[in-house]
């Protein structure tokens, strides 16, 4: 794959935490084409997060590379997170909560009041926007952390678990409003431990167990090679029955 | 505007709301320090009163009504340290007593009825008795004084020594006064009698001129000079509304270093670190919120000190034309709380951690500073440990600009102090933030 074909490539990615026996991830390599949302699946404590992180310039890897738009230097502008927790200021109202997010992206005056509305509308909270964080219900914060990390248009969108413990109606929200960015060219890493979910939106995916990727590729063609029907029957062959943390 | 002060404006809007929702916050920056300053000035106030940093209320119990209470009464007023209310004869003493022990005055002084008669009886025996070369062994008048039991040892030392003055003045007053009067026959008759009658007669007819009041004129007398500044010792006012003034500033930390922990924990801080400019300009956006938060609560402070206080019956405070200096010295002791907080809030482990440390190292310099205890009365080793306080930098600042006349360039070596402090604490979070992420 050209590097021109690729936002992000990542090589040889290790990571190790002090104190512990195992790396987090250990020789990874990924690649995200323009235009795709590429699944990081695996259980808990596989190392997804520590991955996003180092993808996103959260934290510094032992040893590897990230280039992303062809910078070894994070292009932060271009890039979007919505972390796994609700990473949000619960006594601010939303509307303040996106404004100031927005901002830091260099956003004001009528672009940033367009993009507020949008981002808002985008989760269906626009008649929420003066309304405090910390009244709103499980599925709307969730929504509400989707739009505070899509509000400056990220053109490489980083999402860990960005639907854990809503219903199914703002997880259908969700998930429909990030294929609608996918088609307006937003590439996205997606990372859920819902394997129904990975099938429904990702072109391909890297499963990860022990922070190693245990598989990498287009969905159908792994679940063609691996003799499985869906990615999950694909987890469990790849990854075992037994817990992985 | 440059997508740099963008963010800078937004992190400060950003604070601007969170602490305009946080009640509680807010009451710890604004409500804790007026209520410890009125507090603590009132209740110190009145401890000066006991310990005669204040004008002493006096009971003067004059049942004599002569010479000898009218000569003490007016030796009290002179001296300016009291405030005195004169009651006569229809006033017990053991009222008085009573009226002291309850603190309505801190010195009851009781003048007995007829002690001018007896004072001026006594001397005069004693007088005659020595001019015969005799001595004769006389009860001395006593006037008595009693002491409201709240008041501190120096002071009724100071007041003993003082009633002791006036009562030895009074008495080489009154001898004076009977010396020019038997002195003259004293000396006719013993030169009469050594000499003869006809030498006495010569003497008497030039009578000897003795000047009383030119001998009354003292000899002798010390000047209190004020040293370094023309202003009088602090008042209850003046040391505790800039103390409990720095004192609030540094509570600063308490939210600052809460509102850090909660971006921490909650995955804010993961966001923030992916958006661009995320090292200076979050730092900066805060300190213009919490360094203006400072200055008000220092102008607020002072506020009480010159219009609130003086309603409750304190001194007003006085700024001696030094309001842009102490405001200064308000930003610098600002800076230095924002540094503790930044430390604090990138250390700790907990909100409840942070609190805890925040709470007692603030008391712990707070007390080293000089705040409830003045340092120079502090042991000498605690002098010593006393200047690594940077609440003691803020106090000592403030003092130079209030008590001893000084100007923004003397307090230099303070204001130079406390941004070290802040720069220091800010690098040493930085680090343990970068050990963290990395």
């Amino acid at each position: 794959m050209s590097a021109a074909a690729c936002i992000l490539t990542a090589t040889a990615l290790s990571k190790r935490y002090p104190g512990m026996d195992r790396a987090a991830v250990d020789d990874l390599d990924i690649e995200v084409r323009r235009g795709e949302i590429l699944g990081l699946l695996g259980a808990n404590g596989a190392g997804k997060t520590t991955t996003i992180a180092m993808l996103a310039a959260l934290l510094r890897p032992d040893s590897g590379t990230v280039v992303i738009n062809g910078s070894t230097s994070p292009p932060r502008a271009i890039i979007g997170l919505v972390p796994q927790e609700n990473a949000l200021y619960p006594t601010l109202t939303l509307r303040e909560n996106i404004t100031f997010f927005a901002r830091l992206y260099g956003l004001n005056g009528a672009r940033l009041v367009q993009r507020l509305q949008q981002s808002a509308a985008a989760v269906a909270l626009e008649e929420m926007l003066d309304q405090r964080v910390d009244t709103f219900s499980g599925g709307m914060k969730r929504r509400a952390n989707l739009a505070l990390g899509i509000v400056h248009q990220p053109q490489l969108l980083f999402l860990d678990e960005p639907t854990v413990g809503i219903d199914a109606q703002s997880r259908r929200l969700i998930l429909d409003h990030l294929l609608a960015l996918n088609r307006a060219g937003t590439s996205m890493v997606y990372t859920t431990h819902y394997m129904e979910e990975a099938q429904q939106l990702c072109s391909r995916v890297v499963i990860m167990d022990a922070g190693r990727a245990v598989a990498a590729g287009e969905v159908a063609p792994l679940l063609a090679r691996h003799k499985c029907t869906t990615l999950e029957e694909l987890f469990i062959t790849l990854t075992g029955r037994a817990p992985r943390d | 505007m440059t997508a740099a002060l963008i963010r800078i404006w937004a992190f400060f809007l950003r604070d601007i709301h969170l602490l305009r929702r946080d009640r509680g916050g807010l009451a710890v920056l604004f409500v804790m320090p007026v209520a410890l300053v009125l507090i603590v000035c009132l209740v110190q106030d009145n401890l000066l009163k006991i310990s005669g940093g204040t004008t002493i209320k006096l009971l003067l119990v004059d049942h004599d009504n002569a010479d000898v209470s009218t000569a003490l009464r007016a030796h009290l007023e002179q001296s300016g340290a009291f405030s005195i209310s004169t009651v006569g004869r229809e006033y017990p003493l053991h009222a008085a007593r009573r009226q002291v022990a309850d603190g309505a005055f801190q010195v009851g002084v009781f003048i007995p009825a007829g002690t001018s008669n007896a004072l001026q009886q006594r001397a005069r025996q004693q007088m005659v008795a020595a001019f015969n070369g005799r001595t004769v062994a006389a009860k001395p008048v006593e006037v008595d004084y009693f002491f409201d039991p709240a008041v501190h040892g120096g002071l009724r030392a100071a007041i003993s020594a003082m009633m002791r003055q006036l009562l030895a003045g009074e008495q080489a007053r009154i001898r004076l006064r009977l010396m020019r009067q038997l002195l003259p026959a004293q000396i006719e008759r013993y030169v009469s009698e050594q000499l003869g009658p006809m030498y006495a007669q010569l003497l008497a007819s030039h009578p000897m001129p003795i000047d009383g009041a030119a001998v009354a004129a003292p000899l002798l007398r010390a000047r209190l000079h004020p040293v370094g500044s023309a202003h009088a010792m602090p008042t209850s006012v003046e040391h505790n509304v800039p103390a409990w003034s720095v004192f609030g500033v540094f509570f600063l930390v308490l939210p600052l270093a809460g509102m850090l922990l909660h971006e921490r924990d909650s995955g804010i801080f993961v966001r923030l670190r992916a958006a661009p400019g995320w090292r200076l300009e979050p730092l900066l956006g805060r300190l213009m919120v919490f360094e203006i938060i400072a200055v008000i609560q220092f102008l607020l402070m002072i506020a009480v000190g010159r219009y609130i206080l003086p309603l409750l019956g304190t001194d007003v405070f006085r700024l001696h034309g030094n309001l842009a200096a102490l405001l200064v010295v308000a930003a610098a002791a600002g800076l230095a709380a924002c540094g503790f907080g930044v430390l604090l809030g990138t250390v700790a482990r907990s909100a409840q951690q942070a609190i805890m440390i925040a709470a007692v190292s603030i008391v712990i310099a707070a007390a080293l500073g000089g705040i409830m205890v003045p340092v120079f009365m502090m042991p000498q080793l605690m002098q010593h440990i006393s200047v690594i306080s940077p609440l003691g930098w803020a106090i000592s600042a403030c003092q130079v600009l209030l008590l001893r006349g000084g100007s923004l360039c003397d307090i230099v070596p303070q204001l130079t102090a406390l941004l070290a402090c802040f720069t220091l604490c800010v690098l040493l979070a930085w680090r343990c933030a970068a050990l963290r992420h990395n």
